[in-house]
């Protein structure tokens, strides 16, 4: 489950300079760059779609080294502890789980997503039908760093050690699902100090057979076998805390050297083989990550070419955002567009239990003024659905039906005239309190009276996930874990997942429908449930309006001159380096 | 009317007379005899400096002040968004930071806020919580600065001893810690905080920090001054601890004591707008002089936003330096023995 800072948005301090005379700025509606946002719908490859090689990047040439720049260094590369995307992004260099998003570039410049088997030769095979047990077989010919064979022991053991307390910072689907609790470390914990080298309801066949078995139906094993979780860690080579700064590869690349918080260097794994992997490619002979680059140096290294073999996974300096967005040379050189991550304005639906008064929240808030407060474009597109575009079996839909910048008058309508009394919590950044500020005038149009209370912005999500808060409304942002509507709709919006801090579910929404619904849903195979999460979302706006989606948060990062095969992989949010090259 | 009057211009001129003896003679000119507070203000008026630093800050007063009147004949207010003159990413159209005939100095990037209606409705803020923290600060620490010089003894130790306590006491980190608390004690949880008690807060921190250095100035001064002849023969002459502290000792600390107010003030802006700067001052929308900087900072590198940066930064910087120089010109005239 992802959260994004709300600071992450404010706008931040720089050094340089830059004036440009008297020229007039004659405005640019930001039009024309919607097709960056298209529709998408993920869907599960085949046996075939699962083999190697990946096809070959238009223009792909092998050679020369790529530098990413970067202000912290990887928290974690162990699989048992990767989450955060850019993490995961890197680790997809060096490590490989069961399955992975085989992302195809289409000639209209849409991308094409598709879930394949990476070590495994389909992405699961559903046994019993009946989603509770997954089989996995391995490819022939993987191989480790070291030449040595790839077993599916290795990766019952990668999983076992995802078992470990000290690796709660990585993702709990799959353990969860084993143990079938919340709570799944509670007796199993892990391989190490006498526990099982094989976690509970995994069972090993031979050198190329794995099976999970849930004692729930789990249709999202495939996806959930996606993350690093699933990749595999022959016990020899575990060593344990060092394990998170150098991991054994099993990808494309391998880690030379690692310096923490200075630099960190990958170079080719020989022993890899291109033929048994359907999604990586291995074009420069090494990566070089450097740290400590904070956004606004990088941002300036990036627009100024220093170095044209330098890509970073960092965003552009919101204050320079618009600047270099409207410029069409460095447009060239950057990837943007929609992430997994949507923001929304969270009704707390225990204290407005009125459901006009949200209808009419929706439909009078301007959207237009949110997203020019927070940058404009760049930031992200205008939304109206709970899940983002980038979630198989999205459909675009609006339930109310107003312009972006909102009706207040339609709103005041709904209302019935009368003023009604509010209070919006915020993060108390420079950004926050201006929006704070537009929300107050903006809805004061609608008849809302709006008190602003301004919360500390590092213990903010703490306050709203606090029950018992005692504020109406508030933003807060989500990103799915897969692009599925069952990492979105049911840790958001499940009533069942409210507990008394903590909460995803800030609206704390809770509804028996709604509720039976999600239950239906999440007993269907993938494919089938994907439409069905997008009708839940159009359902539970058109009838209950809990949240007012704001934007789908918008990536924007640029990268050197001499780099191709740049594009923003919708997995991570980011541009994805397995596809990276060296034009020259 | 004019009868009643009399008598209050009269009372006014009442304690120059009475520091007269204190001052030795050779200061004034033989030939005239000129009161301390008239030869101060003689000097104060030959001062270019002060003239001029004291023109400014009367004009900053009367647009600081009179912002309501300003906001009428120029037709616009502080909270008006006019976010149909930006563009879609927040930028201001037009020139520089959207500067017209309509919008003298601009808006704000982002809101679309006028920055003349912000920049003199934040000044109002700053110059509010400055003056009346100054002013505060200062009363506060005269009073304890002569218990502890007059007295002495223990009381004189403790005091010392509290100031220490006080200065090394991180203020920064206290004003951050405090606010918030505050704002949660006394407006409640989850609860507006209006724009006069967020403002009374930072007074109220202001307060807690800044009558330190005023009681040790004053404290010393007091020392040095107990046991002078006019001190003892009042003494001799059965005068009480309030007669020596307000009539005998009061009136000889009164120049350290302006100076100090005149620094004061200045402080206290920069400081006040450091505080909105992090994000602890005055919160949106009642407008600020220092969240106005911050922004102006954060967007500086943009096509033309250095107007809104040199506008904005430009009334602090006037400001200050403009009570600094007027501060700097008060001490000598009051005291020309100490800067030459």
């Amino acid at each position: 489950m992802k959260r994004r800072n709300v600071a992450a948005i404010a706008a931040t301090l720089s050094a340089a300079l830059i004036v440009a005379g008297c020229s007039k700025n004659k405005g640019d509606d930001g039009a024309g760059d919607n097709g960056q946002y298209e529709t998408r719908n993920s869907l599960i490859g085949t046996a075939e779609d699962s083999k190697g090689p990946a096809p070959e990047m238009p223009g792909g040439r092998k050679g020369g080294t790529i530098t990413f720049l970067q202000n912290n260094d990887f928290a974690h590369l162990d699989p048992a502890k990767v989450y955060v995307s850019t993490f995961s992004a890197t680790a997809n260099l060096i490590y490989r789980p069961l399955t992975t998003y085989k992302e195809t570039l289409l000639p209209d410049g849409s991308i094409e997503m598709r879930l394949v088997g990476d070590l495994a030769v389909d992405p699961g095979k559903n046994v019993k039908n009946d989603c509770t047990v997954w089989e996995f077989t391995l490819k022939d010919g993987l191989k480790y760093e070291d030449g040595s064979p790839i077993k599916a022991a290795d990766i019952a053991y990668g999983v076992a050690r995802a078992f470990a307390p000290e690796a709660a910072a990585g993702p709990h689907y799959i353990q969860q699902w084993l143990a079938g609790d919340k709570n799944y470390n509670a007796t199993y914990k892990g391989p190490y100090n006498g526990g099982a080298k094989v976690p509970p309801g995994v069972t090993v066949d031979g050198d190329k057979k794995i099976t999970f078995t849930f004692n729930s139906p789990h249709c999202d094993m495939p996806f959930a076998a996606a993350m690093t979780t699933t990749a595999p860690v022959p016990e020899a080579k575990d060593t344990k805390e060092a394990y998170d700064s150098v991991p054994f590869s099993s990808g494309p690349y391998k880690i030379k050297s690692h310096t923490r918080g200075t630099s960190m260097e990958l170079v080719r794994n020989e022993h890899w083989d291109p033929s048994t992997d359907a999604t990586r490619h291995q074009y420069p002979d090494s990566f070089v990550w450097k740290f400590g680059s904070d956004i606004v140096a990088t941002t300036n290294r990036l627009k100024t070419d220093e170095d044209p073999n330098m890509a970073t996974y960092a965003g552009v300096d919101p204050a320079q955002s618009a600047a270099i967005w409207t410029d069409p040379a460095l447009r060239k050189r950057s990837i943007a567009g929609s992430t997994q991550f949507v923001w929304y304005l969270n009704i707390n639906t225990q204290r407005v239990t009125d459901v006009n008064v949200r209808k009419a929240l929706n439909i009078a808030f301007d959207k237009t003024h949110y997203q020019q407060l927070n940058g404009g474009p760049p930031a992200g597109e205008i939304a109206s659905t709970v899940m983002s575009p980038t979630t198989a079996g999205y459909k675009k839909f609006d339930a109310f039906g107003v312009p972006p910048a909102g009706d207040p008058e339609k709103a005041k309508t709904l209302l019935g005239g009368k003023s009604v009394k509010l209070t919006y919590a915020y993060g108390n950044t420079p950004v926050g309190q201006q929006i704070a500020a537009a929300i107050k005038e903006d809805l004061a149009k609608a008849g809302f009276d709006i008190e602003l209370v301004a919360v500390d912005a590092e213990r903010y999500y703490d306050v709203i996930g606090d029950k018992a808060n005692k504020y109406d409304f508030y933003i807060s942002g989500w990103g799915a874990d897969w692009p599925l509507g069952s990492t979105i709709i049911p840790p958001t919006l499940d009533g069942r997942e409210i507990t008394d801090q903590g909460n995803y579910n800030s609206a704390y929404f809770d509804n028996a429908e709604v509720k039976t619904e999600i239950d239906r849903i999440m007993k269907l195979p993938v494919e089938q449930a994907a439409p069905e999460w997008a009708k839940l979302d159009q359902k539970i706006m058109t009838d209950y309006a809990p949240v007012v989606p704001l934007l789908y948060d918008g990536a924007f990062s640029l990268y050197g001159s001499n780099i191709g095969g740049a594009y923003l992989s919708k997995v991570s949010g980011c541009v994805n380096p397995a596809s990276l090259f060296l034009k020259s | 009317m004019s009868g009643t009057m009399e008598p209050m211009v009269t009372e006014t001129a009442g304690p120059g007379v009475a520091v007269m003896a204190e001052i030795p003679e050779a200061e004034a000119r033989k030939f005239v005899g000129l009161s301390p507070g008239k030869l101060a203000w003689r000097r104060l008026k030959r001062d270019k400096v002060a003239f001029w630093s004291f023109v400014t800050v009367v004009v900053m007063f009367v647009v600081a002040y009179g912002a309501p009147l300003i906001s009428l004949l120029y037709g616009k207010d502080y909270t008006t968004m006019n976010s149909d003159l930006l563009d879609a990413y927040g930028r201001p159209l037009g020139y520089l930071n959207g500067v017209s005939g309509e919008h003298w100095l601009g808006i704000q990037i982002g809101t679309g806020r006028d920055v003349f209606m912000q920049m003199i409705y934040g000044m109002r803020t700053s110059m509010t919580i400055s003056f009346v923290s100054a002013v505060g600060a200062i009363f506060f620490g005269v009073v304890v600065g002569i218990i502890a010089g007059y007295f002495g003894g223990w009381i004189d130790a403790i005091i010392s001893w509290f100031i220490d306590f006080m200065l090394s006491f991180p203020f920064l980190i206290f004003a951050m810690a405090a606010v918030p608390i505050f704002a949660n004690v006394v407006v409640g949880e989850a609860k507006e905080v209006p724009g006069w008690i967020n403002a009374s807060f930072l007074i109220m921190v202001f307060l807690i920090f800044g009558w330190t250095g005023t009681a040790r100035l004053v404290r010393g001064q007091v020392i040095g001054l107990r046991e002078r002849e006019f001190v003892e023969a009042a003494r001799a002459s059965g005068a009480g601890p309030m007669h020596i502290i307000f009539r005998q000792l009061l009136p000889n600390v009164w120049a350290p004591i302006l100076v100090s107010f005149s620094m004061a003030v200045p402080a206290f802006i920069a400081a006040e707008a450091a505080l909105s700067f992090l994000g602890i001052g005055v919160l949106e929308p009642t407008p600020d002089l220092g969240r106005l900087v911050g922004q102006a900072v954060a967007t500086m590198q943009l096509d033309g936003m250095w107007m809104y940066l040199l506008v904005t930064g430009g009334a602090v910087f006037l400001l200050v330096l403009a009570f600094n120089l007027f501060g700097d010109a008060l001490r000598d005239a009051l005291d020309p023995k100490s800067s030459r």
